[in-house]
């Protein structure tokens, strides 16, 4: 007869239970997707955060630069200071803080810092082509009800390796899995382009609603028509999700269905 | 040697940071399954910290402080796959039966099964303290500096965690000994 095993025992046991090597696919993907990613440069390192300054070579560097941006005030308090004499090298500046900044190091351009989430940039980038449709896929993560309207919570993944551009909004569908399209949506008249790295997700909201139409063949989902015609169907939340939003106008009436813009 | 990889990552340098990517990808994929308990949202959280670990890595200021930078990554990754995934907690794994084993076996596998269970109620941020704590081993003021969180932030989540999983625990074995034991 085994005694009954500790908790600290079986917590061990849970946290050894799984993989202890990742799939190799995996590392193929990240090693496919990276290049196409600029890096984050341009970050300015201030003298005084230099991991390995310590003490006295801190405070003297932290003092230099108020001396220094002190000076700077002053001189152009005083109206001293020669037009175009504001920067390092550069055009004239309105902050003396940054007239006396030294230009940070980079290797890159300034521009490709990417401004929101990992790896998407408004851009009009012109060495990178629209996103096509079989790098592309789509998949529902969750639906909510809310006050007779359905929302599916839609994941876009570029699976190719290299950049692409993609409109932030496309004509939405509900779709059953015989792909009869159940409510039709309104193509976008114009809309951001979005640079959607390779391996980057986008999220977007659809909601819908008042299908009135007759009962829908398992499964359920979203389609997204792009503006050149493609089209990407949602891979369906569950196989046998066959709930549509309720009826609330005259049988037969339209239903209605739009979509949030993709976002990171 | 692995600094000098992380300092020719920094600048730009691809090759240096796919020997990274090859030397911690394993580690990074075993931190992540444990604390999401899901192979695809474990690979979907990896993948996504290592692209971010590449797009931030010249603003890491100290290349010896990379293996501890990067499983803060992951464990944001995770945070993110989790919040995206919202039903995550509603999986349940399954115990396999058997009709031959014993009563104290048949305990533990229910102690597991009620374990894993209360595991998956915990928070991400928790769950992401146990695993740091219990898998990696690392102390508290590791698991404080590897997160950006106070020490005694770190401290109250791990002392919540254990004991919610142990109050799981226990109010399985509370009604069930009667019925089930002698059964």
């Amino acid at each position: 007869m085994n005694p009954r095993r500790t908790f600290e025992d079986q917590l061990q046991d849970l946290m050894e239970d799984g993989p202890a090597e990742a799939p190799s696919p995996l590392l193929d993907t990240i090693l496919g997707a990276f290049p196409a990613i600029p890096q984050r440069r341009g970050a300015t390192r201030f003298p005084w955060r230099t991991p390995r300054m310590h003490g006295y070579a801190r405070v003297l560097a932290g003092m230099a630069v108020v001396v220094v941006v002190g000076s700077a005030a002053l001189i152009v308090a005083s109206g001293q200071l020669p037009a175009g004499v504001g920067g390092v090298g550069g055009p004239p500046s309105n902050s003396p803080a940054i007239a006396a900044s030294p230009a940070p190091a980079s290797s890159g351009p300034a521009s490709a810092t990417p401004s929101v989430g990992t790896s998407l940039e408004p851009t009009v980038a012109p060495t990178i082509g629209p996103c096509a449709v079989a790098q592309l896929a789509a998949r529902i993560t969750l639906w909510e009800g809310a006050a007779g309207h359905r929302i599916a919570h839609v994941e876009l993944t570029n699976q190719g390796p290299s950049p692409c551009l993609e409109q932030a909004t496309a004509k939405p569908q509900l779709v059953d899995g015989r792909d009869t399209i159940l409510i039709d949506g309104v193509a976008p008249s114009g809309s951001d382009t979005l640079t959607l790295a390779g391996g980057a997700i986008l999220t977007t909201l659809v909601q819908d609603g008042n299908y009135c139409g007759p009962a829908p063949v398992a499964p359920v989902t979203v389609a997204f028509v792009l503006a050149d015609g493609g089209r990407i169907v949602a891979t369906p939340l569950s196989p046998t999700d066959a709930t549509v939003p309720p009826c609330l106008g005259a049988a037969g009436s339209a239903g209605d269905i739009e979509m949030h813009p993709w976002a990171p | 040697m692995r600094d000098g990889l992380v300092e020719r990552a920094q600048g730009g340098d691809q090759d240096a940071f796919s020997a990274l990517a090859a030397a911690s990808i394993d580690r990074c994929y075993a931190l992540a399954y444990r604390i999401l308990r899901d192979v695809h949202l474990a690979e979907d959280a990896t993948q996504q910290a290592f692209l971010n670990a590449w797009r931030d890595l010249p603003t890491l200021r100290d290349p010896e402080r990379f293996e501890a930078w990067l499983y803060r990554l992951v464990v944001r990754a995770c945070y993110a796959e989790a919040a995206r995934n919202r039903q995550w907690g509603a999986g349940v794994r399954l115990i396999p039966s058997d009709e031959s084993i014993t009563q104290d076996a048949a305990s533990s596998l229910a102690d597991r099964d009620e374990l894993e269970r209360g595991f998956r109620r915990l928070s991400p941020e928790q769950r992401a303290v146990l695993v740091l704590h219990h898998y990696l081993g690392y102390p508290l003021t590791e698991i404080a500096a590897t997160l950006d969180i106070p020490t005694g932030t770190a401290r109250s989540r791990l002392h919540y965690a254990t004991r919610q999983l142990r109050a799981a625990i226990e109010a399985d074995a509370r009604p069930t000994s009667s019925k089930e034991r002698t059964a």
